[in-house]
């Protein structure tokens, strides 16, 4: 990571020292004329050497160098306002107008994507809040619905068992209702049955040996049981 | 002293406009100075004086007289201005339809347009600011160019030299000018230069042409200062660069060996004393044309909202 991160900065200063030597080349060069002119026209040189600079500039036509940064060259002046005009209009009509219409169009592009984005999101928040809404409804429906079943059941449990007490009971009734009416009837049976027998047997017996005072007896008993019966009925 | 590698001769002769480009001997291309001198189709035999203003030789010699010579600096110029055509007409092409950039060189220029926009237009000049994009940003390419066009060996800075400055600083002063004459009236940009102050009206018939005398001044200056400050900076630093790699030369031409103990320790020194200011050169090369943009804003700004 530490390499990655420095190698720019080292490749810089390493094309920067390259770039200083490129310029040493040019003044070992400047060095060795003077070397050479010093070595072997060491007398004749010292006596040139004040117009070596202006023969030298002579030789091509050209004013020795003004020392003077604050001269201006108008020719350099207007050469540089022609290049700066042309370049502002090019520039500005293929690189800046384009630029800011695609900086400006980019811009639109991601409002308008965010913007879309918020939309979608906030619509995404009611429907969650809508279908939580229905969930909870579904819910309630639900546990209502279980509530009632369980409800139900319970109310279909005590009639059926309702139902099955009162069944059971008026079985239980009637059985009862039954055995009471055998029973009364039974007795009912037994006592007519005792009564004709006894009526029969007294009949047998009176026909047997029945006098005029057995007769009379016989009345007389009967007329003193007779409160007795009602009685006993 | 005069053919030393010290001598004002040399040391200003790798800086100013020449009209020879100027590489090693050793190269096959130049003279044997190695200089490579430029075609000259125009170069009038009798170059015109502009400035002839009697007693004034400084300001004479000042002004160098119309050559139509083609030098160094106007080579650069076209060359800067050809690269800064090629580069962004091409980014053009791929920012217009507004997709998202790709790539380290397409984001590396995005840095700087938007930089540009957000952090020097758009607070200097405010809601206007986007309609002088286009010559804040053709300022700083320019200048920025010119400015490295001075980091590779052999060229030169074109903004080491007041021709260009000046002509830049022109170019701000102009749309100032333009720009407030169009957002406050012809008449009303020139007054608008005197602050507003309550004054009995004696008083302000006595001071306000002052004061409007003053301001203009300023204005004037200040754009100067615009020049000179470009123009020192490019010139100063380069010339740091000459000397200190200069030492070798007027060292060699003293021993006259190369293997001599002194030649090779300064020109180890030179050398590494040039590399860390070649850092340092690069570093307000950016500067300088981040400067010259943010005060052409800051100047267009106080134009168009004056209070």
């Amino acid at each position: 990571m530490i390499m990655l991160k420095s190698q720019p900065i080292a490749l810089l200063f390493m094309g920067l020292f390259v770039f200083s030597l490129l310029a040493t080349c040019q003044a070992a060069d400047d060095a060795a004329t003077t070397v050479k002119a010093d070595g072997t026209h060491a007398h004749e040189h010292a006596a040139s050497h004040a117009g070596h600079a202006e023969d030298h500039a002579a030789a091509h036509g050209h004013a020795p160098v003004d020392p003077n940064p604050l001269t201006i060259n108008p020719d350099l002046s207007i050469v540089t306002a022609v290049i700066f005009v042309l370049l502002l209009l090019i520039l500005g009509k293929f690189a800046w107008q384009p630029i800011i219409a695609g900086l400006d169009a980019r811009e639109q592009s991601i409002a308008n994507n965010i913007e879309e984005a918020q939309r979608v999101n906030e619509n995404a928040k009611k429907i969650t809040q809508q279908y939580e809404a229905k969930l909870a409804a579904a819910a309630d429906e639900v546990r209502e619905m279980l509530e009632e079943a369980r409800r139900d059941a319970d109310s279909t449990k005590q009639r059926v068992i309702a139902e099955a007490q009162e069944a059971a009971k008026a079985e239980q009734d009637r059985a009862l209702r039954e055995i009471e009416l055998a029973k009364y009837e039974a007795l009912h049976e037994l006592s007519n049955k005792g009564v004709d027998l006894a009526i029969d047997l007294a009949g047998q017996v009176i026909h047997k040996e029945i006098q005029v005072g057995d007769h009379q007896n016989l009345i007389k008993d009967a007329l003193q049981n007779f409160p007795q019966t009602d009685s006993l009925n | 002293m005069a053919d030393s590698a010290l001598s004002s001769e040399h040391i200003f002769g790798h800086v100013k406009d020449a009209d020879y480009f100027h590489f090693p001997r050793a190269f096959p291309v130049g003279d044997d100075d190695g200089h490579l001198y430029l075609p000259q189709p125009l170069q009038l035999e009798e170059p015109i004086a502009l400035v002839k203003i009697p007693g004034m030789e400084a300001v004479n010699n000042m002004v160098e007289p119309v050559d139509l010579k083609l030098t160094k600096f106007m080579v650069l110029e076209v060359a800067v201005a050809i690269l800064a055509a090629v580069i962004f007409i091409r980014l053009a092409g791929q920012i217009a339809n507004g997709s998202r950039p790709r790539g380290r060189w397409w984001n590396l220029l995005e840095t700087f347009l938007l930089f540009i926009r957000n952090e020097v237009a758009r607070p200097a000049i405010g809601h206007d600011a986007d309609k002088f994009l286009p010559f804040l940003w053709t300022m700083f390419f320019f200048i920025l160019g010119c400015n490295l066009m001075g980091m590779v060996p052999w060229l030169g800075a074109p903004s080491g030299s007041l021709a260009v400055t000046g002509v830049l600083a022109l170019a701000t002063f102009l749309t100032v000018i333009g720009a407030g004459m169009a957002k406050m009236g012809p008449i009303g940009f020139w007054i608008g230069q005197v602050p507003h102050m309550e004054l009995p009206l004696a008083l302000s018939i006595l001071l306000k042409p002052m004061i409007f005398c003053i301001e203009i001044m300023g204005l004037l200056i200040k754009h100067f200062v615009l020049a000179v400050r470009l123009l020192a900076n490019m010139f100063a630093g380069h010339i740091v660069l000459v000397v200190l790699i200069a030492f070798i030369g007027a060292v060699g031409g003293a021993v006259h060996q190369y293997y001599h103990p002194l030649f090779v320790g300064v020109s180890l020194a030179s050398i590494f004393g040039a590399t860390a200011l070649s850092l340092l050169e690069l570093f307000v090369a950016f500067l300088q044309a981040y400067i010259f943009t943010f005060l052409s804003a800051l100047f267009i700004g106080m134009a168009v909202h004056p209070h």
